[in-house]
Formats: C-alpha cells, structure tokens, sequence
C-alpha cells in the first residue's frame, strides 16, 4: 500500500509542474489548494519523491533567489517528465473509468 | 540561477569529457592507446604508408619486452617486424623495428632483428618468399672465426620457420633461439639463398640486418 | 486522508505528540534525517538540509502570519514535515551508492587525464608551430651566428613518401666551406619525420670523400634541421644531391654559387 502511495504522489507532481516551475512548499499549497482539501501529504516525504524524480530524469532542479534573498530549488519538467505524465495520466483515467463503470456510477 | 545536476547526469557529462580527450590525445598522435597505432608510427618511420599484420605475438623474453608486443606487418613495398612496448605515462610506443623492402623483384627478402639487455638476447629473422619453387633456404656467413682466421659457416632453415600468410603469401619467421646469434653479430654481412626441390640456386639476398641494445 | 491544514495547521503534530515523540525544531529535524543517510556526499547533504530548512522556514512564516509564537510555528513546522526516520528512508533510495562510485572514478580518469592532456596536447600545439614555421619561415630556428652565413635562399623540395625534404639555404661556413642547409617534416600533422632518408652529394669531377655525406638521425622530431658541410670542385656551379628514401632515389641540383657583394 506504501508502494502505490508513492507512485500516485509521483504522478500529482507531475500534473502540478506541468502548469509551471515551483518548488517543494508551492507545491504542498497547490496540492491542497487544488485537490479542494483532499490531499494534504505529510510534507517530508515530497523530497523524496521529487529527488526520484529528479534521478529518473522527469524532472530537472535549478536555484533561483526568493523575496526573502534564500535560494530556492525550483523544480521544472523535463521532456521526458512530460511524456510520462501524459501516458501515466491516460492510465489513470482508463483505470478510474473502469472502476466507474463497475460501480455502475455515471458523472453528473 | 545555477542548475542542479543529479549523480548520473555528472558522470554521464564526465565520460564525455573523457571521450572528448581520448579523441584529440589520438588525433594530435599525442598519445597511442592501442598497440597498433604505435605499430603505425614505427611504419611512418620506415615510410612504409598503409600495412596490414601479419603476424602478432608476445615474446617476454627480454625485460623490456615484458610489456611489449610483437608484430610482423606488410606495405606495398616493405616488410616490417617491430616491437611496440606500453609505458602507463606515454602509452603505446615503437621500441625497435627491422624493415626490408620487398619491390626489388627479388624472389625472397629476408631481415634480421636482433635486441640485446644485459646477458639477454632476442632474434628473430622475418621475410617473404615469393617464388613458389623455393623449398629449402640457406644462410651464409663469415665469422670472426678463431685463430685460423674468418670462416664460412652454413645453416639451413627448418620447415617450421615459414608459414603461408592469410592473403596466400609465403612467409618466414624464425627464432634465433638456437642459433648462436651472439657470434653472428660480428662478422659482415650474411646472405641467404634460396634453392628449388631439386638444389638449383633460385635466389640469393642480403639480409637487411638490424641490431638493438636497451640498458639494464 | 488527512484534514486542511490552511486553516488549523495539520494534525500530524498532535498525532507524533500523542505518541510521545519529541517536538523538534529545525535544526534537529534535518539533522534527524540526514544522519539517516549513508553515502552521500557533504555537499549532497548541504543541498538536502537547505531544501528541508527552507521548506520549515516557509511554512513557520505563514504560521506566524496567522498569529502563531515564533518558536511553536517551527515545533509545528517540524512536526508537519513527517517521521524523520521515514524521510530518510525514502531519501537513501534517491542516492544509490552505484553511481556515486561511478562519478568517483570518472572524476579520479578525468583529473589524470586533464593533466596528461595539458603536457601532451601541448607538446603537439608545439610540434604544429615547429611544422609551420618549417614551410614559411625556415630561417628562424637558426642562431645569429649561422644566419649571418647564409649567402642564399633556395626553395627546392623533394617528395620522401610521407615526409617532405626542403633544401632551403647555402651558406658558407668559417672554414671557407660550402653549407647547405634543409630541412624535414612530414606531410601529416602531428606526424613525425620519417627515419630512413638520406641525402649524399655528387659531382662529376669531386674527390667521393669530400662530398659524401649520410643523413641519419634518430630520435623523434617533428622537424628535422640539418645542414652539411661540402668542398665543391672549383668552379662548379652546382652539385647534385641524392635523396634515398627507403629503396627509393631522387636526385635535384643544389646551386652552390652566389651573387658576391660589392
């Protein structure tokens, strides 16, 4: 179960970098901004998943200075992340409508 | 902005460095990195243009060529037995060569290396016989001799001393092994003859001859 | 999942609190979880410590902004963050220790290599200068002394298979005897000269010993300076140099006669 956990975190911050670079705490805001309050992942456990991220080459790091003049690490994705999302999103929606169709659940 | 590169991006950008000087260290012939581009630079020496090998062999003999290897080549026009030793700072490089021409129309052409370190000494005579006929070979020389004074000595070639090469060609390589090479070295000039089945003479030539001494 | 945090701050504080975990601060969290791992890099670690350091420091702040104590902010921030032995759990995975070896090896060829390089690319930037001042300007390499000895110029140039064989200057040494002076490089760049040419003169009416000269020389060179002292007959407007290469010969006319100065 911890498995899949990581790999469904990995695919949401792939959707989220595909709006534009952030970086770690951004995206913990967006997520739960976006995701209306229903995900709100223990935070440490991002880095994680984006150092993977950045290991398997989806997705590239850079530095840039906040308002605050720290450095931040702003994370973008890389052509090949962009490809993954793509058919990892297309996975997941083929996945939620078969389970939809054995629920017997139509969308309003 | 400074861009963060993960620990395979590195070594991936390392080995192309790497690459990227191996290819101008070889280009620049700053640097010989296989055996056989050393071979090259002891043929260019010769002038001998494109080669291909005949032969390659290893012979630990002599200290120095502990860490050599041995190589019998061919041009257009000249023979080649040279030896290319590896030196961990410089690489491959050309330790000593013999070459003989071979567009004199002779029916055989024949030289002789020799290398000597210390009490050590290694020989090989190399050549090629192009007259098919040719079944037997002799060697002719003049020794020092004692105190009658010079001498003619003979030796005939074995069997084993030649080989028919890849492209059909007949060729000679031999050892000086049980040879006395020490004492031939001091005399003028040896010959070798090359006579048919039934004894006649087919051809006679001097054999180019090619001494070496490296330091204990 | 876990409830909002945009309002109340998450539930995770109260949850690690209730099981009796200490609240850290800042520093002890990323000291927590980078104790954790093995095989990585200082300044890996330094890079990891900033980010989590940084991510605390931001979500302290918002705290703050609603009103929270400094100190309870960070315990909060901490807290939020997740079981530090978790974290570094997952992060050991990140950093294997195949391609830190990898990129340690690498680095150890490359620093050698570098310095090889430097001495030997060098020496061949050299050896490509020696080849072209040897076509455009030969004179250079020659002393004072030797220059002021030259009487002529020449450009005559024989083929030697890969090599090139340039007579370029007469001159006339002390001993009243003629100089002639070439040189040898090899058509390739980057390429030595070849060891097996030879040059001796000839003239029909010359004593041999006078005129015979070899060429021969040994080591590796990039350009071969050479010169040779003749005795031409008198009267003799010219010799005749014979090139051999290999079992190859060519033969050219070297003047050895000049436009004395008034």
């Amino acid at each position: 179960m911890k498995k899949q956990n990581m790999e469904h975190t990995r695919l949401l911050v792939l959707g989220l970098l595909s709006s534009g670079d952030m970086y770690g705490y951004q995206m913990i805001v967006e997520l739960e901004r976006r995701s209306d309050g229903t995900f709100a992942m223990k935070e440490g456990t991002l880095y994680p998943v984006l150092h993977g991220l950045e290991k398997d080459g989806l997705v590239d790091a850079y530095e840039q200075a906040a308002p605050t003049g720290r450095m931040r690490k702003y994370y973008r994705l890389t052509r090949k992340g962009k490809e993954a999302l793509k058919t990892e999103a297309q996975d997941w929606r083929r996945y939620a409508a078969a389970v939809d169709a054995v629920l017997g659940v139509s969308f309003a | 902005m400074r861009k963060y590169r993960s620990r395979k991006e590195k070594a991936f950008r390392r080995a192309a460095v790497i690459a990227l000087l191996i290819a101008a260290l070889c280009a620049t012939n700053a640097m010989n990195f296989l055996p056989r581009q050393a071979v090259r630079d002891a043929a260019d020496s010769q002038n001998m243009g494109e080669f291909t090998v005949i032969r390659s062999f290893y012979d630990g003999k002599l200290r120095c060529y502990r860490m050599a290897r041995q190589y019998m080549v061919e041009s257009a026009d000249a023979l080649l037995l040279c030896a290319v030793g590896f030196d961990p700072l410089m690489g491959w490089y050309d330790r000593d060569w013999c070459a003989v021409s071979t567009d004199d129309g002779n029916g055989i052409h024949m030289g002789y290396r020799g290398h000597q370190q210390g009490e050590a000494y290694s020989g090989y005579f190399f050549g090629r016989l192009d007259d098919e006929n040719i079944a037997q070979m002799k060697l002719r020389w003049k020794d020092a001799g004692d105190d009658n004074g010079e001498r003619w000595c003979e030796k005939t070639l074995d069997e084993d001393a030649f080989f028919r090469g890849e492209n059909g060609k007949r060729y000679l390589l031999w050892e000086a092994d049980s040879f006395d090479a020490t004492n031939t070295r001091w005399f003028h000039g040896m010959t070798a003859y090359a006579y048919d089945e039934a004894g006649k003479l087919l051809a006679e030539e001097e054999v180019r001859w090619h001494d070496w001494g490296t330091k204990e | 999942m876990e409830t909002i945090r945009s309002g109340s701050g998450c539930s995770a504080g109260r949850e690690l609190c209730l099981k009796g975990v200490k609240c850290m601060n800042r520093g002890e969290y990323t000291a927590a979880v980078l104790k954790g791992l093995r095989h990585v890099t200082a300044s890996e670690k330094e890079q990891i410590r900033k980010e989590l350091d940084g991510h605390m420091e931001d979500h302290a702040l918002e705290l703050m902004e609603r009103g929270w104590e400094r100190e309870e902010a960070e315990e909060k921030a901490a807290a939020c963050m997740g079981d530090p032995m978790e974290v570094s759990k997952e992060l050991q995975k990140c950093y294997s220790y195949g391609w830190l070896i990898v990129g340690r090896v690498l680095g150890v060829v490359l620093v050698l290599l570098v310095l090889l390089s430097v001495t030997e690319l060098g020496s061949a930037g050299y050896g490509l200068v020696m080849q072209w001042q040897a076509q455009h300007n030969p004179t250079k390499h020659m002393g004072e002394e030797q220059r002021a000895q030259i009487r002529r110029e020449l450009d005559i140039t024989v083929d030697c298979g890969n090599s090139v064989l340039q007579f370029y200057a007469v001159g006339e040494s002390e001993e009243g005897e003629t100089t002639v002076h070439y040189l040898i490089y090899n058509k390739t760049p980057f390429r030595f000269v070849a060891k097996n040419i030879g040059i001796r003169y000839e003239h029909p009416e010359a004593d041999e010993h006078e005129m015979d000269r070899g060429g021969g020389y040994f080591s590796d060179a990039w350009v071969h300076y050479g010169n040779d002292d003749l005795v031409p007959p008198k009267g003799a407007e010219s010799v005749t140099a014979v090139v051999t290469w290999g079992s190859r010969e060519t033969r050219v006319e070297i003047p050895v006669t000049w436009e004395v100065a008034a």
